[in-house]
């Protein structure tokens, strides 16, 4: 069957967290729409180290290890549950502004 | 359906955050009071980062009095008096001394700002060359900001009506009443406060190395004034800045990427004012829109033209090419642009400062930055905005917001706009249907010839839109054949001054001593003194030089050996003021091509400097003369300088330069007299206190002008 290159899905939480494994089979990638004002909080999260009033341009990616980080911060808790589900998954995961989660099945494994 | 989210976080704005009251203060008279209503009841901070202040502006002008000071120094001082905890931090650009006379004197110095030591007030020159720290930002507490246009300075103040010749405009009694003043700044309650409160710190820290602590909100205090209400309650804020690279700080240009994203998206119409309108990416894509088949309608509200002569001829001519362009893009008839008319304002305009943009009834953005490059990439600039993303009562406030604003330049109610726009479906049309001969708006006319616009160059040399680096100022602003390095002028100096005296000592030990020697030379001199009328005679030469262009130099140097040292220095300086006002006559009547023809490559460079029209200005171009004496008086004629500023200016910048001249010549003829090693020993010794004294200021002012030539696009 062939996928679908993207599915875009807006934060309702653990409603959003739940539906993504069964989703993540029927697309090429999962992109979760996080409200803007999370971007801060990210932009903190992933670069700890920038200086103040930088532009606050979040690029950050890895496997599903980056979910359990994106889990720290408040209000997006329940990306634990979605870590945890996806932990044997093969996954690649990206952070982007302004609040966007881009989950995709991992390229490498994809092939193999 | 909803329009989907332009504001984006880490992309076109900084943050994003929740502001549980907003209005839009639209006119200085609206700003000013409400500044003053939420500064009393500061508890433990005030911030004011600015571009410009001045302590002496009043911030209220016709209401009754509540026993406290209405200038602002002395507001703020009573502020920190009466609460022992308050600090006020002020946060002024650091202007250049060239633009001395149209901002309050040496603030650093000035009692009002120095006074109470928890009264802080710090001059920022922590910028690119050229650029200027642009953002006006005032947080009370974290509690309350201020966003906009406006700075507590004057020539802000104005009242929606804009009413010609108002003498409550006037800040300084000695000042004539400025022009109509229209702007517009965003007031806002809530925890958005405490990010520009962040912002406002941040720039303190970079300007002081000083850090700030950021006072405790309170969720429950009010800071909002009772009278005022408030446009628009629980609404996400986004904060957009410009800041230039500069030492190792990365760039920002949010805000051009905001309205790069806002006029991509906007379906009907795109509202905006503003002072400027010079940047190249926004008007590719204002032309980019106006192609499109079913396109938004484009209304721009401009100053008729911007102010100052320096703007006027530059800012205005890159305005007008950029204006030619989305003409030529506007095949459906979808772009108009006006500017506010207003009966009897005679030969004045309204100051049209404002910075905002409108997309439909989506998104509402006001700051300080302007539509020129430099406020994309080299000035720092702080904007606010607001979008709907489909809540009612926030598009509600963006259109009414609008509304408000054409109902005070067609001089009709909002809810008569609002009601007439529901009818026509056009905000073309609904403008069009209102605009009469008594307060409207008026199409804007292009009159910059072709000849005018040769004269400009390209935006990227006076509206660059990032920093240059120190080769690219020299290219952008120096004229090659005035690129030499300022020591080969300082030799230049000492050679005609060693050149005079090697001159003297050939006339003391040549044959032409014989011929013509001092004594016979000095004998006619003490005849044509005693000659009745002789000071009048040498008046009217220096007034007969001028009009020929005779060096001043020898005009002085003849005057002195004449006269002496004191007369002839006296004749000198009358007589030199004499032939400037004359020819400054001469360059007021002559047009201005015919001044240029006279004045030639010297023309430009002459024009930058007198356009910062002031006695300061002027003082500078003596003592450190761009041309001849003649070409000079003829330019700041030409160019309209105002006639006392000239006058004066020229009497102080003649003094050092007439002076030394004065004492050199006297020295020099003492020396022929009387040759012997003291003589020499003084001449030496005025002449290297006269070539130390040109170095000095030299390099002070190219270090001044290097610095902030350009900075003044506001």
């Amino acid at each position: 069957m062939k996928k679908e290159p993207s599915i875009q899905l807006t934060w309702r939480g653990h409603e959003t967290i739940e539906s993504i494994p069964r989703l993540l089979s029927d697309a090429r990638q999962v992109e979760i729409i996080l409200p803007a004002n999370y971007n801060h909080s990210l932009f903190c999260t992933f670069h700890p180290d920038e200086p103040p009033a930088q532009l606050e341009k979040i690029n950050a990616s890895g496997d599903a290890e980056l979910l359990t980080v994106i889990s720290t911060v408040k209000g997006l808790e329940g990306f634990a549950a979605l870590a945890r589900a996806l932990a044997t998954t093969h996954i690649e995961v990206q952070v982007i502004s302004p609040g966007r989660v881009i989950i995709k099945p991992s390229a490498r494994h994809a092939k193999a | 359906m909803s329009q989907s989210a332009i504001l984006k976080p880490g992309v076109n704005c900084w943050r994003i955050e929740q502001a549980d009251q907003a209005a839009f203060l639209v006119d200085g008279a609206e700003f000013f009071r409400a500044f003053r209503e939420t500064v009393k009841q500061a508890q433990r901070s005030v911030l004011i980062i600015a571009w410009d202040i001045d302590s002496r502006i009043d911030l209220v002008r016709k209401n009754k009095s509540d026993g406290l000071p209405v200038s602002l120094g002395a507001f703020l001082n009573c502020m920190v008096q009466r609460n022992s905890k308050l600090h006020i931090h002020v946060l002024d650009w650091d202007f250049t001394m060239i633009f001395a006379p149209a901002r309050e004197w040496m603030p650093l110095y000035k009692q009002k700002w120095n006074s109470h030591r928890r009264l802080h007030f710090f001059l920022d020159d922590q910028h690119p060359a050229g650029a200027c720290h642009h953002q006006k930002i005032v947080v009370v507490d974290d509690q309350v900001a201020f966003v906009g246009g406006l700075d507590l300075t004057t020539g802000r103040w104005d009242t929606t009506e804009h009413l010609p010749d108002d003498p409550r405009r006037r800040d300084l009694q000695t000042e004539p009443v400025p022009q109509p003043y229209h702007d517009i700044q965003m007031m806002v309650c809530g925890p958005v406060a405490a990010l520009l409160g962040e912002i406002a710190r941040e720039r303190w820290f970079r300007a002081t190395g000083q850090k700030l602590v950021a006072p405790e909100r309170q969720a429950s205090a009010s800071y909002w004034p009772g009278y005022l209400a408030p446009d628009v309650e629980n609404v996400q804020v986004a904060i957009a800045r410009t800041i230039p690279r500069y030492k190792g700080n990365a760039e920002v240009r949010e805000m051009e990427r905001l309205l790069l994203d806002a006029i991509a998206a906007a379906r009907n119409t795109i509202y905006i004012e503003a002072q400027y309108l010079t940047a190249d990416k926004i008007g590719a894509a204002l032309a980019k829109r106006l192609e499109e088949q079913d396109g938004p309608e484009i209304i721009v509200v401009l100053p008729e033209y911007t102010d100052g002569w320096l703007s006027q001829n530059t800012m205005d001519v890159l305005r007008e090419r950029l204006i030619r362009r989305l003409k030529a893009a506007d095949h459906q008839g979808r772009f108009r642009l006006y500017y506010p008319g207003i009966p009897k304002l005679e030969g004045k305009c309204v100051n049209v400062h404002s910075k905002i943009i409108i997309i439909d009834d989506h998104l509402a953005r006001v700051g300080s930055a302007n539509l020129n490059n430099r406020s994309m990439g080299l000035d720092t600039e702080c904007d606010l905005a607001i979008e709907a993303s489909g809540q009612a009562h926030i598009g509600k406030a963006i259109a009414a917001f609008r509304d408000r604003l054409l109902g005070e330049h067609l001089g009709v109610e909002p809810d008569e706009i609002a009601m007439r726009l529901a009818q026509k479906g056009s905000l073309i049309r609904t403008i069009e249907s209102f605009r009469g001969s008594a307060r409207t708006l008026l199409p804007l006319p292009l009159c910059v010839t072709d000849d005018m616009d040769a004269l400009v160059p390209d935006a990227d040399v006076i509206d660059p839109d990032r920093p240059m680096d120190a080769e690219q100022l020299i290219d952008a602003y120096v004229p090659e054949e005035e690129r030499e390095p300022a020591r080969y002028r300082i030799y230049l100096i000492a050679f005609i001054l060693a050149s005079i005296l090697t001159l003297a000592i050939l006339w003391q030990w040549s044959l032409l001593r014989e011929w013509a020697n001092v004594e016979t030379l000095m004998g006619f001199a003490t005849e044509f003194k005693q000659t009745r009328g002789a000071p009048l005679f040498a008046l009217g030469i220096f007034l007969i030089g001028g009009l020929i262009a005779f060096p001043l130099t020898i005009l002085v140097m003849a005057c002195v050996l004449v006269f002496g040292p004191w007369q002839g220095f006296l004749y000198s300086l009358v007589g030199a003021l004499l032939s400037a006002i004359s020819t400054y006559a001469l360059g007021h009547l002559l047009s201005r091509n015919a001044v240029r023809r006279y004045a030639g490559k010297k023309m430009r460079e002459l024009n930058k400097r007198l356009a910062y029209r002031g006695i300061m200005t002027v003082i500078i171009v003596r003592i450190i003369p761009l041309a001849s004496f003649s070409v000079v008086n003829m330019v700041a004629g030409a160019s309209q300088i105002r006639f006392r500023d000239f006058v004066i200016g020229s009497a102080i910048g003649l003094l050092p330069g007439m002076a030394g001249i004065s004492l050199f010549t006297d020295r020099l003829a003492a020396t022929i007299q009387k040759p012997d090693l003291p003589a020499f020993a003084v001449l030496a010794t005025v002449v290297a206190v006269i070539i130390v004294s040109a170095w000095t200021f030299w390099r002070w002012e190219d270090r001044q002008r290097n610095t902030r030539l350009r900075a003044r696009a506001d």
